[in-house]
């Protein structure tokens, strides 16, 4: 008996098992690969994008101000769509696995920027003049004295944002790049089996974040080996 | 002299907190200020490490001078800044550091020092003021008193020309004051120049070479522990003392 009847549905076994190969490689090979890489030049524009709203120059503050109001403003499908399909208009040629990651880290890059303006600024003023004081310069107390406190901070918010990026690497499927859904999405082009195919897809991706959410935890007691604490 | 302020000028707001301060300091001395709360001793001491920007008015340290009526460069503040070290009310040490990494810190970062010979002068300066114990703590496991002594030590490690002293002991429980001071009194005997503002009347008196009365952004009377404190010129700073002497 290939089939197993329950009620109306019917579970095709055999596809189900030698689907699964093909659909979890492409989270390995694509999926998980995109995250990662999104998410290292994603926190690098939105530290960058957190310092510049965070200066005393106007004009610096300014363009930040704009350009996270563009990208929470705007769905990262369309954003996609702008880099992959828009931007060979211009005579600029995007591959497909560069575009998403273009598109993903700047989405990254909006969406963190304001996570880490908010944990620097989390970060008690005594701080900051605790590292003057002892002759640092802006970017010294930065590195050495703020990020560090204001990393623990972020850690939760940072997290959520991770595995949102995770999830979303799924629209990279409609610029080509054969992640996890969009092999998903290859076989049932062929056996029809959506049901099976996309609930397959829906676990493997449920099994990446319950893992990112271990993660998380444990990064979390890792950081808590201090209190942040600077009350009197 | 060693530090010259001059006509020093400081506003919040459109409030003026500090309406022309001038004052200087030799090298070895110990100036303590004292004054009621809002008085602009705390702002006066700030504006000497540059934690605040007065508006107006000229500061002086050793061969270093800034104008703050004129833009002040970046490394203009620098310079002047290591030339002090500033212990401060809440004591503000580094939480994700160690009581040992708080005191190399700047001695690595800033100046330079290779690791093995600043956690030497940090392992020795800990060991004066009675931390041994606690080099691998975290500022946590300390009690304020210990949290005070190292930022104590945090400052002088970096061998500044001047000690600054917000109010260290204020936040403080009283039978814990008494080490903190302890320490201070023995940075006075061994010749660090030293500006404190302190609410340690006793303290000041016996460690104080110049004391300087602050009320409403001026100084309203300088001189000697002994004149200040036992025959003052002005009603406002005889007040003041009543009513300090009296609370405690």
């Amino acid at each position: 008996m290939q089939s197993l009847i329950l009620g109306e549905i019917t579970i095709d076994w055999p596809l189900a098992v030698h689907s699964f190969w093909p659909i979890l490689q492409g989270g390995f090979v694509y999926t998980i690969p995109l995250a990662i890489i999104s998410f290292i030049f994603g926190l690098l524009i939105a530290l960058i994008m957190a310092i510049c709203r965070l200066s005393p120059f106007k004009v610096l503050e300014g363009i930040a101000r704009v350009y996270i109001s563009i990208i929470r403003g705007t769905p990262l499908l369309v954003q996609l769509a702008i880099i992959y399909f828009g931007l060979p208009d211009l005579g600029i040629e995007v591959s497909p696995f560069p575009g998403a990651v273009i598109a993903l880290s700047m989405n990254v890059g909006g969406y963190a920027a304001e996570i880490i303006r908010a944990s620097i600024l989390s970060v008690p003023k005594g701080q900051w003049e605790a590292g003057y004081t002892i002759g640092m310069s802006y970017f010294q107390v930065l590195r050495r004295i703020i990020l560090p406190q204001a990393a623990r901070v972020s850690v939760p918010p940072l997290s959520n944002t991770f595995i949102s990026l995770v999830k979303d690497t799924s629209l990279a499927s409609t610029i080509t790049v054969t992640e996890l859904f969009r092999k998903a999405q290859e076989i049932t082009a062929t056996s029809y089996d959506f049901l099976l195919l996309y609930s397959e897809a829906a676990l493997i991706y449920w099994i990446f974040c319950f893992f990112l959410s271990v993660l998380q935890g444990r990064m979390e007691v890792r950081l808590d080996r201090y209190v942040a604490s600077n009350k009197l | 002299m060693l530090l010259t302020a001059e006509d020093i000028h400081k506003s919040f707001s459109g409030h003026e907190v500090l309406k022309g301060i001038s004052f200087g300091i030799h090298q070895g001395k110990v100036l303590v200020i004292i004054g009621p709360s809002g008085s602009g001793k705390t702002t006066i001491l700030r504006s000497l490490n540059l934690l605040e920007m007065p508006e107006k008015g000229t500061l002086q340290i050793e061969e270093q001078k800034i104008n703050f009526a004129q833009q002040v460069s970046r490394s203009a503040i620098q310079m002047i800044r290591r030339k002090s070290a500033m212990v401060f009310q809440g004591y503000n040490l580094f939480p994700h550091k160690t009581v040992l990494e708080n005191v190399t810190e700047g001695l690595k970062v800033v100046q330079k020092m290779p690791e093995g010979q600043a956690i030497g002068l940090a392992k020795d300066l800990l060991g004066k003021v009675g931390l041994s114990p606690q080099l691998d703590k975290y500022p946590h496991q300390l009690s304020g008193g210990q949290k005070q002594r190292v930022g104590i030590a945090r400052a002088v490690a970096l061998r500044p020309k001047l000690l600054l002293f917000d109010e260290p002991t204020s936040a403080l429980d009283p039978e814990l004051v008494t080490d903190v001071l302890k320490v201070m009194k023995d940075l006075a005997k061994e010749g660090w120049t030293m500006i404190i503002v302190t609410h340690e009347l006793k303290f000041a008196e016996e460690v104080a070479d110049e004391v300087i009365f602050m009320d409403d952004g001026v100084i309203l009377e300088k001189g000697t522990p002994e004149t200040i404190f036992h025959r003052p010129q002005h009603e406002r700073t005889k007040q003041f003392l009543s009513r300090i002497l009296k609370r405690v």
